[in-house]
């Protein structure tokens, strides 16, 4: 495979960008939340320019892989998936990444995620992975594409087997493979895990939990004291953060600003719909979401497949047994990787539980897996709760694919027949 | 007190106005230039039918793809709600409306009130669609409502992708230049038969309920109107102006917010 050269110059640019949002929203505060957000995306960006410049070691990281883990040890992680892309997204360098992947060989067909992922270390954006660790979970492009990323760096890899389902054999069988990470770990940076630490990780990130039930039981509220935008970053934050004390602050944050706007029966702009928000919406359009409730009054109040936490049961002696029960519990990992029957009675319940009046369903053209559940879903929402559903066909990271304009027209046709809904029910 | 509906698509504009309930101008324009002025002129025109001026109207409601640049026009509207509401005005017992348009075609479920149950739409790709038929006319070198008319001679469908619009043309070239070659009214059916199995299969997704009814252009294609009916396994409700539903229902609803 052709050598990669090291260009960390966007992640510079990108991290500039952030700055300078974060300050202007210090300056000029909005909320809270929002100032959280960009200070931790801020954070990452930079932990990783600073890891490569003091030659730390950094760990590439698949998705839904318990950062709790990382944090124990003090290692610094760059998420495949998510972590690699930010900077496209922050300068808007969808066609050259694009460009570069197509270039590698990867059809148009696949995953926007991967691709853009795999474009971004192509030409070299992401710092260099000193080793890479991934996990057969969600999808087949998230159980290929480590491997890719450490052939393409030619550096060491260990693949995580996760089990489909979450019986206490499978359970124990994941935690034995997470037993296997830590050796992995810890022969390739030399550090030992102090495994009380990862207990009272564990346990700090049980709270984490907590909060985000509260989130969920907020959600509820009449009117709902949910920014829209707020949707999104939460799906980020979790992703990067999840499990670490900066996931916590986050989530107290944003469980506050909520709890007071329901307190005073307030919340962001006039709520005239209520809807569920199904798979992740375009993020290269955060405007639609902000559009969506400011102008139009509809407020993403469910997001069942992102933010509807399962039981998590904790085992305080046995930490490696409680983060692989995590992995199930949490809202992509028991929605998106088991049968498609959870993600379906994960729709129905968060519909009755948050009241929503409509469901709208992001369709990433790119992803056979989320695409795949349109029909049970939106099935079940019209024969259970009696709510329709809109397809919006979309890209999550590639704005060329469908524009804005598109989306707009076909959620305005969709609140229209909502509000007749409304008057003649 | 008269109202209008001006339904402005990717390729026409279609105008109808409304005066005690009834219709009383109507007009459908080939939209060359730019919007607005596209859109004035077909309301001129079907004013003119009605003897009326444009002071005369109450309440211009747009729809369509173009609707946002119709700055004389008092309220938009999507096309769904005007889709719904037109064919529930011409057909009330219509349930599934299939909208095949110049660039998008859309399946409507309709309810009793001319309200819109569900909707599914087709718009990321050529087949299925206006363009397509317009670009297999070319191919077999014959007008559009002569294709229509030809497809009825067939002797059965051949055998044309409903996948791909590019996959579709492919395989119609090769008809052509068969030994022997496909009889012209045999691949002419299985053009219409592969835009109607997509079509169809998209209303499927939704579920069908009777009645069906067909509008926008391409439902002025004889043939393809009959493939739909041979898809759905019913008769279809075609109105006399199929172009006209979407314009109907935004003059209706017009009607509904201030006019009489």
């Amino acid at each position: 495979m052709a050598t990669i050269v090291q260009d960390l110059t966007r992640l510079e640019k990108a991290v500039d960008i952030l700055d300078a949002i974060y300050r202007h929203r210090k300056r000029n505060p909005s909320t809270g939340s929002d100032e959280a957000y960009y200070e931790l995306m801020l954070d990452y960006n930079r932990r990783l320019l600073k890891a490569r410049t003091n030659g730390e070691p950094i760990v590439g990281w698949g998705l839904l892989i318990p950062n709790e883990i990382l944090h124990a040890m003090d290692l610094i992680p760059l998420h495949l998936e998510v972590g690699s892309s930010m900077p496209v997204s922050i300068l808007k360098s969808y066609e050259e990444t694009m460009a570069a992947a197509k270039s590698f060989g990867l059809p148009v067909e696949l995953c926007s995620a991967h691709r853009t992922m795999v474009g971004v270390h192509r030409l070299g954006w992401a710092p260099r992975p000193d080793f890479v660790v991934w996990c057969s979970t969600i999808c087949e492009s998230c159980a290929k594409s480590g491997g890719l990323i450490s052939e393409m760096w030619n550096v060491p890899r260990f693949f995580l087997d996760r089990p489909f389902l979450d019986t206490d054999e499978q359970i124990a069988y994941f935690a034995d493979e997470l037993g296997d990470l830590i050796a992995f770990l810890e022969k390739q940076t030399g550090k030992k895990l102090d495994r009380d630490r990862l207990k009272e990780v564990v346990a700090e990130s049980y709270q984490c939990y907590q909060i985000q039930k509260e989130i969920q039981a907020l959600r509820c509220r009449i009117p709902a004291p949910v920014y829209n935008k707020v949707v999104v970053q939460n799906i980020l934050v979790e992703w990067l953060y999840g499990g670490t004390p900066k996931a916590t602050y986050y989530f107290k944050i944003v469980r506050d600003e909520m709890k007071a706007m329901a307190d005073k029966g307030q919340s962001p702009a006039s709520e005239k719909f209520r809807l569920l928000t199904i798979c992740p919406p375009p993020l290269h359009s955060w405007k639609l979401m902000d559009w969506l409730q400011n102008e139009k009054g509809a407020v993403l109040v469910g997001n069942p497949l992102d933010g509807r936490w399962q039981k998590w049961e904790i085992d305080p002696a046995n930490p490696l047994i409680s983060l692989s029960r995590k992995v199930y519990a949490e809202p992509h990992g028991y929605t998106m990787h088991g049968p498609v029957e959870r993600a379906v009675s994960a729709c129905v319940q968060d519909a009755l539980d948050v009241k929503a009046e409509g469901a709208i369903f992001w369709a990433a053209l790119t992803c056979p897996q989320g695409c795949a559940m349109i029909k049970p879903i939106r099935d079940a929402l019209k024969e259970k709760v009696d709510i329709p559903t809109l397809i919006v066909n979309m890209d999550v990271y590639d704005p060329s694919l469908v524009p804005e304009s598109e989306m707009k027209e076909k959620l305005e046709g969709f609140l229209e027949t909502l509000e007749e809904r409304k008057l003649t029910l | 007190m008269p109202v209008a509906g001006i339904d402005v698509g990717s390729q026409t504009t279609k105008v109808v106005i409304l005066g005690d309930g009834q219709v009383v101008g109507q007009s459908v324009i080939v939209s060359a230039e730019e919007t607005e002025i596209g859109a004035r002129k077909a309301l001129d025109e079907a004013l003119k039918q009605a003897g009326l001026a444009i002071t005369d109207l109450t309440v211009i409601v747009a729809t369509g793809v173009g609707r946002k640049d119709v700055s004389f026009a008092t309220r938009q509207k999507t096309s769904l709600s005007c889709l719904a509401k037109g064919i529930n005005r011409l057909a009330p017992s219509v349930r599934t409306l299939i909208d095949v348009g110049a660039e998008t075609s859309t399946v409507i479920r309709v309810n009793e009130k001319g309200g819109v149950d569900d909707s599914i739409g087709h718009d990321r790709c050529a087949s299925g669609t206006g363009v397509f038929l317009e670009s297999m006319a070319k191919l077999m070198q014959m007008p559009l409502p002569e294709m229509g008319r030809e497809s009825l001679k067939a002797q059965k469908r051949a055998e044309v992708s409903s996948m791909c619009a590019i996959f579709a043309e492919q395989e119609v070239i090769s008809h052509v230049h068969r030994v022997p070659p496909t009889p012209k009214p045999d691949i002419i059916a299985g053009i219409h038969g592969s835009m109607a199995v997509r079509i169809v299969g998209l209303a499927k997704r939704i579920g069908i309920k009777p009645e069906v009814a067909l509008c926008g252009g391409v439902a002025q294609n004889v043939g393809f109107a009959k493939v739909v009916e041979e898809e759905v396994k019913q008769k279809v409700v075609i109105p006399e102006n199929p172009q006209l539903v979407a314009a109907l229902g935004a003059a209706r609803i017009a009607q509904e917010e201030g006019g009489k």
